[in-house]
């Protein structure tokens, strides 16, 4: 098993021996890897592989259900969040997500990313429009919302909905940004240009995403981990995945056999 | 094995269509019925006496319920006050604060059979937890049977409203750092508004209606009711008391009582229909 394929200088997530549990289930064995900062890291694999589950080790999202619980370490910058002592509101503030399903709240475009802010700093009225401009011309939503801001979030398309929701996290200032599907439930076009604008916000940000298709991680990733069974099979720079995989069960899902 | 006739197929589908058809029909005749009865024999009872005047004696007409009326709003009102943001608070510990634990199964269950008691038992209750240590019945004893009507039913509600409400908006707001009370306040509460309004004014349009409580614990009272201390007296046991008089003016008093409180019974349940349009309709169809 090829766990640490690329780089490892310059790392900013490392995984150390991570499983999890669903109650007695065991559903992640033994998990390994190391990302470095400011590329995007694509989960893939089949349904049920647990690349969603895995995703939400970072920012402990599973402490929402208390049958659920992990062991081993996961080192954000050299500090290991599942520490049980770790700060989850800090962990959260550094670490954002983008769910399958967009996600905004009942309230108004500007209020949808003024929650988010107002959760972590004190700001005055004008910064914090300040800070709600940018964040929404940074996912290029401002100009089709900037006359409608106290309009319903919910009269958005869902496309629309999907960059506020990514507007909202990048608000607060992530380092690390976590998306599960983030283009399943919206169209194609809009999905093009989404997957365009996840690879601009590399620049500023640190991005693991569970991508809709193997077409999508070829497109946006730069690594690539293929996941089976709950286990991280290889990892590999996305090219060298789909131009040169090294294990047979990565080549069987890459080409469409049965894993 | 052979096909059914298409002839066989069409007549069953056209008698079961019919029967439950049929049904529908009788159902709403019956509704129709009731209203025409009340409006006809109600609304000549609703004259300017009806609401300004206080009750007259037996065998003389120019009586009217105000005070009644006075009673009813009043007890209503403040029994919603307590119950319905004790009720709101309890369902947010159920469904939300404690969620899935053996504690909020526990009250979710107490609930549930609390909503379930025939209302007259909630009346005894109340009748000899206040009414017999305090030696009379009075307005108090009336608001505290409608609180104890109200408070499992919103808690029950707010509870299954908020159990229904979407998973991926909860975790959302988790991950951007928010607590638990904020997420349950700002977020889920916001996004459930108004499925909770719609379902609190029907349980208020379903207290309007009570009458048994209201029997063992407010009575009744000839007079307006100075203080909650005092007996007083509501629309619904007069409408009891007057339907069961032996004198016509009374009887006609209590038809136009009864098409009062059906209107009102009518007018928030309509309004109820209209807030409790879920917000999630009005997203965008995909």
């Amino acid at each position: 098993m090829n766990t640490k394929a690329f780089d490892t200088n310059n790392t900013y997530i490392e995984v150390q021996n991570v499983d999890f549990f669903y109650g007695k289930k065991q559903v992640l064995f033994n998990n390994c890897l190391t990302h470095r900062k400011n590329s995007i890291l694509a989960l893939i694999g089949p349904a049920g592989a647990g690349k969603s589950t895995h995703l939400r080790l970072y920012n402990r999202l599973f402490d929402l259900h208390k049958d659920r619980h992990a062991q081993g370490a996961v080192y954000i910058d050299g500090i290991n969040i599942l520490d049980q002592k770790y700060d989850l509101i800090k962990l959260r503030k550094n670490v954002g997500m983008i769910f399958r399903q967009p996600t905004p709240f009942p309230m108004s475009i500007f209020e949808n990313i003024a929650y988010g802010i107002r959760l972590h700093y004190k700001l005055t009225k004008s910064t914090l429009a300040e800070r709600v401009r940018v964040a929404l011309e940074t996912v290029l939503l401002w100009n089709e919302v900037k006359d409608r801001l106290n309009g319903h979030a919910y009269k958005l398309t869902p496309a629309q909905q999907q960059l506020l929701c990514i507007a909202r996290s990048i608000a607060i200032d992530p380092e690390l940004i976590l998306m599960d599907e983030p283009t399943a439930e919206i169209d194609a076009i809009s999905a093009g240009k989404l997957e365009d604008l996840i690879g601009t916000l590399k620049k500023k940000y640190t991005i693991i995403i569970v991508p809709q298709n193997l077409q999508q991680a070829a497109r946006v990733s730069d690594f690539s981990i293929f996941f089976n069974d709950g286990r991280i099979v290889e990892a590999v720079p996305t090219n060298q995945l789909f131009t040169n995989p090294t294990n047979k069960q990565t080549e069987d899902y890459i080409t469409g056999r049965s894993v | 094995m052979k096909a059914k006739s298409l002839y066989q197929r069409r007549l069953v589908n056209f008698i079961m269509l019919s029967i439950t058809a049929g049904c529908a029909l009788f159902s709403f005749l019956v509704l129709v019925m009731l209203i025409i009865a009340l409006c006809k024999n109600g609304y000549p009872a609703l004259t300017k006496t009806f609401f300004t005047a206080l009750p007259a004696p037996p065998g003389v007409d120019e009586g009217g319920v105000s005070n009644a009326l006075q009673g009813s709003i009043k007890m209503i009102l403040f029994s919603a006050l307590i119950g319905v943001p004790t009720g709101i608070l309890a369902g947010l510990y159920i469904g939300e604060l404690a969620r899935n634990t053996r504690k909020a199964d526990f009250v979710l269950n107490a609930c549930g059979i609390l909503s379930g008691t025939p209302t007259i038992v909630t009346g005894l209750f109340v009748y000899t937890l206040i009414v017999i240590p305090s030696g009379h019945f009075s307005g108090f004893a009336g608001i505290t049977a409608l609180t104890l009507i109200i408070i499992p039913v919103t808690a029950r509600i707010t509870a299954e409203i908020l159990v229904q409400s979407s998973t991926a908006m909860r975790e959302a707001a988790f991950a951007l750092g928010a607590s638990q009370w904020n997420v349950t306040f700002f977020v889920l509460l916001r996004a459930v508004r108004s499925g909770l309004a719609s379902a609190i004014l029907l349980t208020i349009a379903r207290i309007s209606g009570e009458t048994a409580p209201l029997l063992f614990t407010a009575l009744n009272n000839n007079y307006e009711a100075d203080s909650l201390s005092q007996p007083t007296a509501s629309i619904t046991v007069t409408i009891f008391q007057y339907a069961l008089s032996p004198f016509a003016e009374r009887n006609d008093i209590a038809w136009g009582a009864a098409l009062l409180l059906t209107l009102f019974i009518l007018a928030v349940t309509l309004i109820a229909r209209y807030t409790g349009k879920p917000q999630y309709l009005s997203r965008p169809l995909r």
